[in-house]
């Protein structure tokens, strides 16, 4: 395992999470937070939580103090694993809870400044001292780890996921994909995203080497691919798209990859079709899937005979659902539709989760049973598609205001709210702007001219409760919304309003 | 000269990202090391919109595919790396 300028050999690892899982035993909590970059206090922290029989909850430093906090409150977990990188946070998490329990694998004592030890529950690398710990006995229906989404009431929901859902995931793709101890895996994605989840255990089932890649070289990493050799490789698109803006996907710059998986958001096909050129050697594949459904659920392996590949309006098809698991296509009444016709996705089978944490409400509405399909429970991605003649889906909208920027799934509903709650005024309505090929770059958000407050306080409202993904690249005030035939706001009326706005000042340079 | 060129359109650039991003520009002035990503001027897209405008405006084609964002995200070695491309 390459991290930052170390390698550790697994023999290395075992024994940092034999020692960390040493610590936890006493936990009596279904969950344990990881608060870290990553780095090898999450890689370790990760494995001796399930080590320990428990599951985790990763919390990022990017996240603002306040939702870490609440994703702590909603996880009920007493035990949070912290990386060096992330004392600060850490501090504030400790914030009127003292009963929270510390563990800090790679600090010593002397290096936590501004704390006072004894009044806390901390442990730090002096107190890892267990050299034998059994793996707990865990079943398939206990919780692996428990990621939390975009809501749209403000708060986000829980979607605890159990080791039956991800064997499932990791079996079906160890099967497909033959992977030994000579590949090079990338590491790439943050672990609050659960396409990280792939990069770590598929890498480990098949015991290869797993190369983190380091933060500033996350923009473009060619350099990196090549350098390290990498043989697969697995990132949203949009990490293509700014290798290709970069000019650094040359044909054949990529000789040692076997596998380039994609995932997490609308695959181009110029950007597939490039990437192939690029890695001349590899499987190109656009991997589909909703965290609720364990990382990925479908996949279209990208044909190199270009006239053969699907697309639809230049986005790469999802292909067919993984044949271990069942998938359904149903209308606004939730009845399966006619062949040809578009609907919503809904999921089943061994890799859709069981609901959302500790909220009846959301689970209700998402994971419904279908009159026409039995006693299964069903997951409604709400992402409207179709289906062609041989079987392979085609994404063509959504159903709701969400959107995924650089994979990381926004409910618009979410950043309106925050901003209408700061204000106290609505309308407040946010927009994706540009989207070019399926792919959201930023996010507008309108507010009434009306309002008092200045736009950099509406922004830092919204720092100091959302992720940066989710920070709008600008406050634009209106005058009056335009309504659509159905009296709705017009949102397509809204990104003209943005193109608009944008040409005046960018001299139509700068975005597409 | 072209360096000095390279150097005055990158400085104005980064001026008005300061500008937009409510940065005292005078802090950042004549900072060999200054990290164009961590200082907060610009994220990966405003990166991007960067170097675009830098083709335009000095009408030159930038080729980056040798280098890890790590290093041309340093403002003198994106200079450097500009420099020495076109003087290639």
């Amino acid at each position: 395992m390459f991290v930052g300028e170390r390698q550790f050999s697994y023999a290395e690892l075992d024994n940092m999470v034999t020692q960390i899982a040493g610590l936890l035993l006493n936990d009596k909590e279904p969950f344990v937070g990881i608060l870290a970059c990553r780095s090898l206090t999450a890689y370790a922290g990760i494995l001796a939580v399930l080590k320990s029989g428990k599951g985790y909850v990763p919390l990022s430093p990017r996240f603002p103090e306040e939702r870490n906090k609440i994703i702590k409150d909603l996880a009920g977990f007493k035990t949070l694993i912290v990386g060096k990188e992330c004392l600060h946070e850490a501090k504030y998490m400790l914030k009127d809870n003292k009963q929270l329990a510390l563990i800090f694998p790679f600090i010593k004592k002397a290096e936590i400044k501004g704390l006072c030890l004894s009044s806390y529950n901390i442990y730090t690398q002096e107190d890892l001292t267990s050299t034998k710990v059994e793996t707990a006995c865990t079943g398939k229906g206990d919780y692996a780890y428990m990621l939390f989404t975009s809501g749209s009431t403000g708060t986000p929901k829980g979607v605890p996921i159990s080791h039956g859902n991800v064997r499932s995931y990791i079996d079906y793709l160890a099967n497909r994909y033959k992977i030994n101890n000579s590949d090079k895996f990338s590491q790439l994605f943050d672990l609050t995203f659960d396409l990280s989840v792939h990069d770590l255990f598929l890498c480990w089932q098949g015991g290869a080497e797993l190369h983190c890649i380091p933060e500033k070289s996350t923009m473009a990493p060619a350099k990196f691919i090549k350098d390290n050799e990498l043989t697969f490789w697995f990132s949203v698109p949009s990490v293509g798209q700014f290798m290709s803006r970069f000019k650094m996907l040359k044909p054949g710059v990529f000789p040692n990859l076997k596998y380039s998986l994609f995932c997490g958001e609308s695959l181009p096909a110029s950007i597939a079709d490039e990437w192939q050129h690029a890695a001349p050697n590899s499987v190109v594949e656009n991997i589909y899937g909703p965290t609720e459904a364990t990382i990925g659920i479908s996949n279209y392996l990208w044909n190199p005979e270009k006239d053969r590949n699907k697309t639809h309006n230049g986005i790469v098809s999802i292909g067919k659902v993984f044949s271990t698991q069942e998938f359904a296509i149903v209308n606004e009444k939730n009845r399966l539709i006619q062949p040809g016709e578009e609907g919503e996705l809904c999921l089943a089978g061994s890799q859709v989760a069981i609901g959302y944490w500790n909220n009846q409400s959301k689970t209700r509405e998402f994971f419904v049973r279908l009159s026409q399909k039995g006693e299964e429970v069903w997951y409604k991605t709400g992402d409207i598609v179709k289906v062609d003649v041989e079987g392979d889906i085609y994404y063509v909208s959504r159903k709701d205001c969400q959107v995924k920027i650089r994979g990381f799934r926004i409910d618009l509903a979410e950043i309106d709210y925050i901003i209408s709650e700061f204000t106290g005024e609505t309308p407040v309505v946010s927009v994706p702007f540009p989207v070019d090929t399926g792919i959201v770059e930023s996010i507008y958000t309108f507010v009434p001219a009306t309002l008092v407050q200045t736009q950099e306080d509406i922004l830092c409202a919204c720092r100091r409760k959302l992720p940066d993904y989710m920070i709008p690249q600008g406050i634009i005030t209106i005058e009056e919304f335009p309504h659509n035939a159905n009296g709705k706001i017009d949102r397509n009326k809204l990104s003209s309003l943005i193109r608009k706005r944008y040409v005046q000042r960018t001299d139509s340079k700068s975005i597409k | 000269m072209f360096k000095e060129r390279i150097q005055r359109v990158l400085n104005s650039r980064i001026k008005q990202a300061c500008d937009k991003n409510g940065l005292d520009y005078t802090k950042y002035q004549d900072n060999p090391d200054l990290d164009l990503l961590e200082s907060g001027m610009f994220d990966s897209l405003g990166f991007l919109e960067l170097i675009t405008s830098l083709e335009n405006e000095l009408n030159i084609e930038i080729d980056l595919s040798e280098y890890d964002p790590a290093e041309f995200i340093l403002y003198h070695r994106l200079v450097r790396i500009i420099y020495e491309r076109v003087k290639n």
